[in-house]
């Protein structure tokens, strides 16, 4: 898929997989890639600052743990603004689609299916 | 801070800054990025990549690290920048406090030692708060102004934006102005694409500007004006005979837009292609003046070689140009120029063929054909057309013999000079007619006695021995065929570099150099005749009565 229609919904995303639970950034990417059935596949590095962008708005909060491999790791974690505006992302994207799915004569249910 | 998992240093690079608050930034950027990094390198190897491949493959769905690293250190950088701020400008407040205590203390003259030591310590402190490097930074903005409500704007600036390497980033749209946050001080290029829906089209430019220290930059940009394009046919009445003379002429169309052409288009206008030359400038808040110039050609077809946001259509010696507003309409006098056309491209202006004035175009009084394109007419004056042929022939020549005067009565003067010959087009010494040429403009080394001229080897222009060989060359008869005097060349002048001196035997030894003189040719249509100036006289004179030189 395009990489600019992903990036335009790229924090919607990390939004919607953190809302399942805290992760860190490569665990995001790898979610985002499985859960649209390898159809969504960003370049990993853009990743990043939407993430930071996202902690700057307090969307998301962040604190450092450890990998078992010993290694420094960040995880994310959604907050209660974050969880709010993971909700009116998700309403405005599902009129969105409603209404290109209109245009193209499908039914969104098709589309899901 | 890991240590990353390149060989040759970690893919992020160093932190644009090295102070304190940048390493541990970095250093957090770096860890998370190298998880992520070491991450994709397990996914591969377990795909069955080696080592190298997995690392590749990790970096190439990774995208560029240091991209990446540099970004994030700016969102973080953004929060500190105005934290330093904020501890700044209250530290300010302290030191003027402290200032005013002291002050106040000393005039009283009950100020025990202690107490002032005590609040110039405290000044002090408070001084060294106030660090200069933290103001380093400032909001970067451009407004491209209200009229573009249907343009699509993308704009990026390139230069210190963290501080060190050049980098380039994308500015954030909205509306008509674009915001680039806080970028480090510095000198900048900013780049904008300005799409516009028909006839507008997609335009960029570019503007260069400094960011100075403790300040903001808003750059206000103003785009062409919403103004339809007004399609005017520009006819010139060339002279038969002119007309496939390769000519061009250049002309000032007034001012054509607000803002964007501070002189309007120049246009270059010939009887088969037509190009602009458009000098565009940009105000700032911080006074400068932005200039950038730009030339780009039709191609004979017409289509345009570049972009452009200009409809240009030739007919047979007609060519439309779509200009906007009304003002380039309301004063159609142009400023014309005659340049010779080189082959394949537009001769730079050569002083000595070119020569302008200003002349009124006829308009149709109507304005507008029923078609309504504005027709402009340029009718010259026969005697203009008789000045510009002239210019022409002396410049088309293909023969032009280089006869230097030398004063005869110091024809053995023991003197040669080093100059460069300069001119258009071609340059063959005409006893060689297989000769390599030059096109274009060239500026060729020579070397000048009483016996004629001879080229030498632009690399070793300046080496004594070079000019013994040459001498040498100059004096042998079965030589002499490498002596020219004549080239096959247009448009020359002489610039004389240097003198040389001769010694007893006439060898060669290092002279004086005097100042650069141009010796433009004089004569007729064939030969460039150089008459040395009286001091070159004079020097030659006094080479020949063995006296030291006299001009500097």
């Amino acid at each position: 898929m395009s990489a600019d229609l992903i990036h335009g919904a790229l924090d919607m995303l990390i939004l919607e997989v953190l809302s399942k639970g805290r992760g860190y950034g490569y665990q995001i990417a790898q979610a985002v890639l499985s859960e649209s059935g390898d159809r969504l596949e960003i370049k990993e590095g853009s990743l990043y600052p939407a993430l930071h962008r996202l902690e700057r708005k307090k969307w998301v909060q962040s604190e450092w743990g450890e990998s078992p491999e010993g290694r420094r790791r960040k995880y994310y974690t959604l907050t209660g603004t974050g969880a709010a505006a993971r909700r009116e992302k998700r309403d405005r994207w599902t009129d969105f689609a409603k209404g290109v799915s209109g245009v193209l004569g499908q039914d969104l249910r098709e589309v899901a299916s | 801070m890991s240590d990353g998992i390149g060989l040759d240093g970690p893919p992020w690079g160093e932190p644009p800054s090295d102070d304190r608050d940048s390493r541990m930034v970095w250093s957090d950027i770096a860890d998370e990025l190298a998880d992520h990094l070491a991450c994709a390198e397990r996914r591969e190897t377990l795909g069955g990549a080696c080592e190298t491949q997995a690392r590749e493959r990790a970096i190439g769905r990774f995208g560029s690290p240091r991209s990446i690293a540099l970004q994030l250190y700016w969102i973080a950088m953004k929060d500190k920048v105005i934290a330093y701020r904020s501890i700044a400008a209250g530290s300010v407040v302290v030191a003027l406090a402290a200032v005013v205590a002291v002050f106040v203390l000393v005039n009283r003259q009950n100020a025990t030692v202690e107490q002032v030591q005590t609040l110039m310590a405290q000044l002090a402190e408070a001084n060294e708060r106030v660090d200069p490097v933290k103001y380093q930074w400032g909001e970067v903005e451009a407004d491209f102004g209200s009229l573009l409500d249907d343009a699509v704007i993308r704009a990026s600036i390139s230069g210190p934006v963290f501080g060190g390497e050049e980098t380039r980033i994308q500015g954030e749209v909205d509306g008509g102005s674009v915001s680039f946050g806080q970028v480090h001080v510095g000198k900048y290029k900013l780049s904008a694409t300005i799409e516009r829906p028909q006839p507008w089209g997609r335009v960029h430019r570019s503007f260069d500007f400094t960011l100075h220290p403790g300040t903001n930059e808003r750059l206000e940009i103003t785009p062409p004006a919403d103004e339809p394009l007004v399609p005017v046919r520009m006819n010139v009445n060339w002279p038969d005979d002119l007309r496939d003379a390769g000519l061009v002429l250049a002309l000032d169309a007034g001012s054509t837009s607000r803002g964007w052409s501070a002189g309007g288009a120049r246009l270059l206008v010939g009887p088969d292609r037509i190009a602009s030359v458009e000098t565009f400038y940009s105000p700032s808040t911080s006074g400068e003046t932005r200039v950038h110039d730009l030339q780009r050609e039709l191609h004979p077809s017409g289509a345009l070689s570049g972009w452009s946001d200009r409809v240009m259509l030739p007919s047979h010696q007609q060519f439309f140009i779509a200009l906007q507003g009304p003002s380039a309409i309301a004063s159609p006098d142009v400023e014309i120029g005659v340049r010779s056309r080189a082959v394949g491209g537009f001769l730079p202006t050569d002083p000595r063929i070119f020569d302008g004035w200003r002349v009124g175009w006829s308009t149709n009084p109507d304005r507008a054909s029923p078609d309504g394109v504005i027709e402009w007419t340029l009718d010259l004056p026969d005697a203009q057309w008789d000045h510009i042929r002239r210019h022409w022939r002396f410049s088309t020549d293909q023969i032009m013999e280089v006869d230097v005067e030398w004063p005869v009565e110091y024809a053995d003067a023991p003197i040669a000079f080093v100059a460069l010959l300069n001119g258009h087009d071609v340059l063959r010494p005409s006893t060689e007619a297989s000769a390599p040429t030059m096109p274009s403009i060239w500026s060729h080394p020579v070397v000048v006695t009483s016996s004629g001229v001879a080229t030498v080897d632009a690399a070793r222009m300046w080496e004594p021995s070079l000019w013994k060989e040459t001498l040498q060359r100059m004096r042998e008869p079965e030589h002499r065929s490498a002596v020219h005097s004549s080239f096959e060349t247009r448009s020359v002048t002489l610039r004389l570099l240097g003198e040389i001196r001769l010694d007893d035997e006439g060898e060669p030894t290092p002279g004086s150099r005097f100042t650069r003189i141009n010796i433009a040719g004089s004569g007729d249509r064939t030969v460039f005749q150089v008459r040395f100036p009286q001091l070159i006289e004079e020097l030659i004179g006094n080479a020949a009565r063995g006296q030291t030189p006299g001009p500097g």
